[in-house]
Protein backbone atom coordinates (compact mmCIF):
# COMPACT_ATOMS: atom_id res chain seq x y z
CA UNK A 1 0.00 0.00 0.00
CA UNK A 2 2.75 2.52 1.24
CA UNK A 3 4.75 1.37 -1.80
CA UNK A 4 2.13 1.88 -4.16
CA UNK A 5 1.26 5.18 -2.60
CA UNK A 6 5.23 5.91 -2.57
CA UNK A 7 5.36 5.08 -6.14
CA UNK A 8 2.51 7.41 -7.49
CA UNK A 9 4.58 10.17 -5.62
CA UNK A 10 7.47 10.01 -7.47
CA UNK A 11 5.50 9.48 -10.80
CA UNK A 12 3.69 12.64 -9.93
CA UNK A 13 7.25 14.45 -8.96
CA UNK A 14 8.59 13.14 -12.33
CA UNK A 15 5.44 14.63 -14.35
CA UNK A 16 6.10 17.94 -12.77
CA UNK A 17 9.86 17.71 -13.34
CA UNK A 18 9.08 17.48 -17.07
CA UNK A 19 6.21 19.91 -17.20
CA UNK A 20 8.81 22.24 -16.38
CA UNK A 21 11.71 21.21 -18.58
CA UNK A 22 8.86 21.00 -21.40
CA UNK A 23 7.86 24.57 -20.75
CA UNK A 24 11.52 25.76 -20.42
CA UNK A 25 12.68 24.26 -23.79
CA UNK A 26 9.46 25.74 -25.23
CA UNK A 27 10.95 29.30 -24.18
CA UNK A 28 14.37 28.69 -25.47
CA UNK A 29 12.92 27.28 -28.62
CA UNK A 30 15.13 24.33 -28.09
CA UNK A 31 13.62 22.21 -30.62
CA UNK A 32 16.71 18.86 -30.02
CA UNK A 33 14.96 18.88 -26.82
CA UNK A 34 11.24 19.46 -27.11
CA UNK A 35 11.77 16.76 -29.97
CA UNK A 36 13.14 13.90 -27.10
CA UNK A 37 9.73 15.02 -24.79
CA UNK A 38 7.28 14.96 -27.22
CA UNK A 39 5.85 11.57 -28.33
CA UNK A 40 5.94 11.01 -32.87
CA UNK A 41 2.42 11.23 -32.55
CA UNK A 42 1.74 14.39 -30.29
CA UNK A 43 -1.55 16.27 -31.29
CA UNK A 44 -1.85 20.03 -29.62
CA UNK A 45 -5.38 21.20 -29.86
CA UNK A 46 -5.75 25.02 -29.15
CA UNK A 47 -9.56 26.40 -28.27
CA UNK A 48 -9.07 28.44 -31.24
CA UNK A 49 -9.82 25.39 -33.63
CA UNK A 50 -6.96 24.74 -34.35
CA UNK A 51 -4.61 21.42 -33.98
CA UNK A 52 -1.58 20.96 -35.44
CA UNK A 53 1.21 17.66 -34.78
CA UNK A 54 4.50 17.36 -33.67
CA UNK A 55 6.56 18.35 -37.18
CA UNK A 56 4.31 21.47 -37.94
CA UNK A 57 4.93 22.86 -34.40
CA UNK A 58 8.62 22.06 -34.33
CA UNK A 59 8.80 23.40 -38.18
CA UNK A 60 6.96 26.70 -36.36
CA UNK A 61 9.64 26.79 -33.38
CA UNK A 62 12.64 26.01 -35.33
CA UNK A 63 12.21 28.75 -37.68
CA UNK A 64 11.38 31.44 -35.71
CA UNK A 65 7.85 31.98 -36.30
CA UNK A 66 6.73 30.73 -32.62
CA UNK A 67 9.03 32.23 -30.65
CA UNK A 68 8.53 33.23 -26.91
CA UNK A 69 10.11 36.24 -24.92
CA UNK A 70 8.64 34.66 -21.55
CA UNK A 71 7.21 31.77 -20.76
CA UNK A 72 5.78 30.55 -17.11
CA UNK A 73 3.29 27.53 -16.45
CA UNK A 74 1.83 26.25 -13.05
CA UNK A 75 1.21 22.86 -12.63
CA UNK A 76 -2.24 22.61 -10.79
CA UNK A 77 -2.88 18.71 -10.66
CA UNK A 78 -1.21 15.83 -11.99
CA UNK A 79 -2.98 12.43 -12.46
CA UNK A 80 -0.86 9.32 -13.15
CA UNK A 81 -2.82 6.12 -13.94
CA UNK A 82 -0.01 3.40 -14.74
CA UNK A 83 1.86 4.78 -17.94
CA UNK A 84 -0.37 7.82 -18.77
CA UNK A 85 -0.79 10.63 -16.77
CA UNK A 86 -2.30 14.12 -17.05
CA UNK A 87 -1.48 17.85 -16.08
CA UNK A 88 -3.35 21.16 -16.18
CA UNK A 89 -2.55 24.20 -15.40
CA UNK A 90 -2.26 27.68 -16.21
CA UNK A 91 0.32 29.83 -18.76
CA UNK A 92 1.27 32.87 -19.60
CA UNK A 93 3.82 33.69 -22.62
CA UNK A 94 4.71 36.63 -23.99
CA UNK A 95 5.56 36.42 -28.13
CA UNK A 96 9.02 37.54 -29.43
CA UNK A 97 9.09 37.18 -33.20
CA UNK A 98 6.50 37.82 -35.71
CA UNK A 99 4.21 37.99 -32.80
CA UNK A 100 6.16 40.24 -30.46
CA UNK A 101 4.00 42.61 -28.58
CA UNK A 102 1.53 39.68 -27.63
CA UNK A 103 0.62 38.39 -23.72
CA UNK A 104 -1.38 35.20 -23.80
CA UNK A 105 -3.22 33.79 -20.54
CA UNK A 106 -4.39 30.44 -21.22
CA UNK A 107 -5.00 27.35 -19.44
CA UNK A 108 -3.78 23.41 -20.55
CA UNK A 109 -4.49 20.13 -20.32
CA UNK A 110 -1.22 17.96 -20.73
CA UNK A 111 -1.00 14.24 -21.53
CA UNK A 112 1.92 12.21 -20.60
CA UNK A 113 2.65 8.68 -22.04
CA UNK A 114 5.57 6.68 -20.40
CA UNK A 115 7.57 5.86 -23.35
CA UNK A 116 11.23 5.18 -23.94
CA UNK A 117 11.95 5.19 -20.46
CA UNK A 118 11.11 8.66 -19.91
CA UNK A 119 7.79 10.92 -20.09
CA UNK A 120 6.78 12.07 -22.90
CA UNK A 121 4.14 14.67 -24.19
CA UNK A 122 1.47 12.55 -26.28
CA UNK A 123 -1.49 15.19 -26.12
CA UNK A 124 -2.17 18.90 -25.12
CA UNK A 125 -4.96 21.21 -25.14
CA UNK A 126 -4.51 24.97 -24.79
CA UNK A 127 -7.59 26.68 -23.60
CA UNK A 128 -7.40 30.89 -24.56
CA UNK A 129 -8.56 32.68 -21.66
CA UNK A 130 -7.11 35.99 -23.13
CA UNK A 131 -4.45 37.48 -25.81
CA UNK A 132 -4.01 41.07 -25.20
CA UNK A 133 -1.21 42.77 -26.32
CA UNK A 134 1.88 43.64 -24.16
CA UNK A 135 2.24 47.83 -22.70
CA UNK A 136 5.75 48.90 -24.35
CA UNK A 137 5.87 51.11 -20.97
CA UNK A 138 5.42 48.92 -18.54
CA UNK A 139 8.14 46.12 -18.28
CA UNK B 1 -15.61 53.32 -45.11
CA UNK B 2 -12.76 51.10 -46.62
CA UNK B 3 -9.14 52.91 -46.44
CA UNK B 4 -6.83 49.99 -45.69
CA UNK B 5 -4.35 48.80 -48.38
CA UNK B 6 -1.97 45.48 -48.19
CA UNK B 7 1.40 46.34 -46.73
CA UNK B 8 3.03 43.56 -49.15
CA UNK B 9 0.95 43.11 -52.27
CA UNK B 10 -2.57 41.77 -52.31
CA UNK B 11 -3.47 40.28 -49.18
CA UNK B 12 -5.80 37.21 -47.58
CA UNK B 13 -8.97 38.25 -46.44
CA UNK B 14 -10.43 36.43 -43.56
CA UNK B 15 -14.10 36.51 -42.24
CA UNK B 16 -14.75 35.30 -38.74
CA UNK B 17 -17.13 36.48 -35.82
CA UNK B 18 -14.83 34.44 -33.20
CA UNK B 19 -12.13 36.96 -32.37
CA UNK B 20 -10.04 33.96 -31.38
CA UNK B 21 -10.20 32.39 -34.21
CA UNK B 22 -9.62 35.45 -36.60
CA UNK B 23 -6.31 36.41 -34.22
CA UNK B 24 -5.13 32.58 -34.36
CA UNK B 25 -5.71 32.86 -38.06
CA UNK B 26 -4.43 35.91 -39.04
CA UNK B 27 -1.13 35.20 -36.89
CA UNK B 28 -0.47 31.90 -38.58
CA UNK B 29 -1.01 32.78 -41.84
CA UNK B 30 1.54 36.62 -41.22
CA UNK B 31 3.98 34.03 -40.73
CA UNK B 32 3.94 32.07 -43.30
CA UNK B 33 4.57 34.96 -44.97
CA UNK B 34 0.87 36.40 -46.01
CA UNK B 35 -0.28 39.89 -45.91
CA UNK B 36 -3.72 39.49 -44.02
CA UNK B 37 -6.93 41.72 -43.76
CA UNK B 38 -9.19 40.45 -41.24
CA UNK B 39 -13.32 41.09 -40.94
CA UNK B 40 -15.48 39.86 -38.42
CA UNK B 41 -18.43 39.32 -40.29
CA UNK B 42 -19.79 39.28 -44.79
CA UNK B 43 -20.88 42.74 -44.15
CA UNK B 44 -17.17 43.63 -43.64
CA UNK B 45 -16.16 41.60 -46.22
CA UNK B 46 -17.86 43.06 -48.85
CA UNK B 47 -17.48 46.37 -47.75
CA UNK B 48 -13.70 45.37 -47.86
CA UNK B 49 -13.94 43.90 -51.43
CA UNK B 50 -16.11 46.12 -52.96
CA UNK B 51 -13.87 48.93 -52.03
CA UNK B 52 -10.14 47.38 -52.50
CA UNK B 53 -7.82 45.62 -54.55
CA UNK B 54 -9.11 41.98 -54.63
CA UNK B 55 -7.52 39.92 -52.52
CA UNK B 56 -5.49 36.86 -53.34
CA UNK B 57 -7.55 35.01 -51.13
CA UNK B 58 -10.73 34.90 -49.25
CA UNK B 59 -11.32 32.71 -45.79
CA UNK B 60 -14.79 33.02 -44.39
CA UNK B 61 -16.41 31.16 -42.10
CA UNK B 62 -20.38 30.54 -42.46
CA UNK B 63 -22.50 30.94 -39.75
CA UNK B 64 -21.69 34.70 -38.97
CA UNK B 65 -23.96 37.79 -37.26
CA UNK B 66 -24.93 40.35 -39.89
CA UNK B 67 -24.31 38.55 -42.88
CA UNK B 68 -23.83 34.75 -42.80
CA UNK B 69 -21.17 32.85 -45.06
CA UNK B 70 -23.33 31.35 -47.85
CA UNK B 71 -25.22 35.72 -47.94
CA UNK B 72 -21.51 36.58 -48.68
CA UNK B 73 -20.43 33.70 -51.04
CA UNK B 74 -23.93 34.65 -53.17
CA UNK B 75 -23.34 38.75 -53.04
CA UNK B 76 -19.94 37.55 -54.12
CA UNK B 77 -20.96 35.66 -57.71
CA UNK B 78 -23.35 38.30 -58.28
CA UNK B 79 -20.48 40.27 -58.83
CA UNK B 80 -18.29 40.39 -62.04
CA UNK B 81 -15.48 41.42 -60.40
CA UNK B 82 -15.55 39.23 -57.28
CA UNK B 83 -16.82 36.11 -58.71
CA UNK B 84 -13.45 34.83 -59.83
CA UNK B 85 -11.72 35.25 -56.22
CA UNK B 86 -10.66 32.40 -54.91
CA UNK B 87 -12.63 31.12 -51.66
CA UNK B 88 -11.57 28.74 -49.18
CA UNK B 89 -15.14 28.15 -46.30
CA UNK B 90 -14.41 27.15 -42.87
CA UNK B 91 -17.22 25.25 -41.19
CA UNK B 92 -18.07 23.18 -38.16
CA UNK B 93 -20.75 21.69 -39.80
CA UNK B 94 -19.68 18.21 -41.41
CA UNK B 95 -21.35 18.79 -44.68
CA UNK B 96 -21.82 22.82 -45.27
CA UNK B 97 -24.58 22.12 -48.16
CA UNK B 98 -24.58 24.78 -50.90
CA UNK B 99 -21.32 26.10 -50.51
CA UNK B 100 -19.81 26.81 -54.10
CA UNK B 101 -15.91 26.88 -52.63
CA UNK B 102 -12.77 25.93 -54.06
CA UNK B 103 -11.70 24.53 -50.68
CA UNK B 104 -13.32 23.73 -47.36
CA UNK B 105 -11.74 23.32 -44.10
CA UNK B 106 -13.66 21.48 -41.42
CA UNK B 107 -13.18 22.96 -37.83
CA UNK B 108 -11.21 22.42 -35.91
CA UNK B 109 -8.68 23.24 -38.52
CA UNK B 110 -5.71 20.85 -39.43
CA UNK B 111 -2.96 23.74 -39.66
CA UNK B 112 -1.12 21.51 -42.26
CA UNK B 113 -4.33 21.13 -44.12
CA UNK B 114 -4.68 25.20 -43.79
CA UNK B 115 -1.08 25.95 -45.32
CA UNK B 116 -1.27 23.41 -47.72
CA UNK B 117 -4.61 25.08 -49.19
CA UNK B 118 -3.73 28.64 -48.72
CA UNK B 119 -0.25 27.75 -50.56
CA UNK B 120 -2.07 26.10 -53.20
CA UNK B 121 -5.04 28.68 -53.76
CA UNK B 122 -2.80 31.75 -53.16
CA UNK B 123 1.00 30.88 -53.55
CA UNK B 124 3.13 31.45 -50.95
CA UNK B 125 4.81 34.51 -52.41
CA UNK B 126 5.93 36.79 -49.74
CA UNK B 127 9.05 36.81 -47.28
CA UNK B 128 7.68 39.33 -45.34
CA UNK B 129 4.45 40.51 -43.51
CA UNK B 130 3.81 42.24 -40.34
CA UNK B 131 1.06 42.07 -37.97
CA UNK B 132 0.53 45.52 -37.24
CA UNK B 133 -1.29 48.12 -39.40
CA UNK B 134 -4.34 45.61 -39.60
CA UNK B 135 -8.22 47.14 -40.08
CA UNK B 136 -11.00 45.06 -39.31
CA UNK B 137 -13.40 45.46 -41.55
Amino acid sequence: MSSSLDAAKAAETSIRQAEQEEAEATLRGDVAALDGLWTEELLAYSSSNLYAGKQVLLGLIGSGALRLLSHRRITLQVIVDGDRALAVGNEHSQFDGPMAGRIMLSSYLNVWTWQADRWRLFGRHVGLITLMKADPTVN
Amino acid sequence: MVTAKAKYGSPILIVDDDETILEALADLLSVRGYDVVPANNGAGALDYLRNNPPPRLVIHDLVMPVMDGWRLRKEMKKDSALTHLPVVVMSALADPDGIDADAVLLKPIDITQLFDTVDKLAGNLHTDSSLSDKKRY
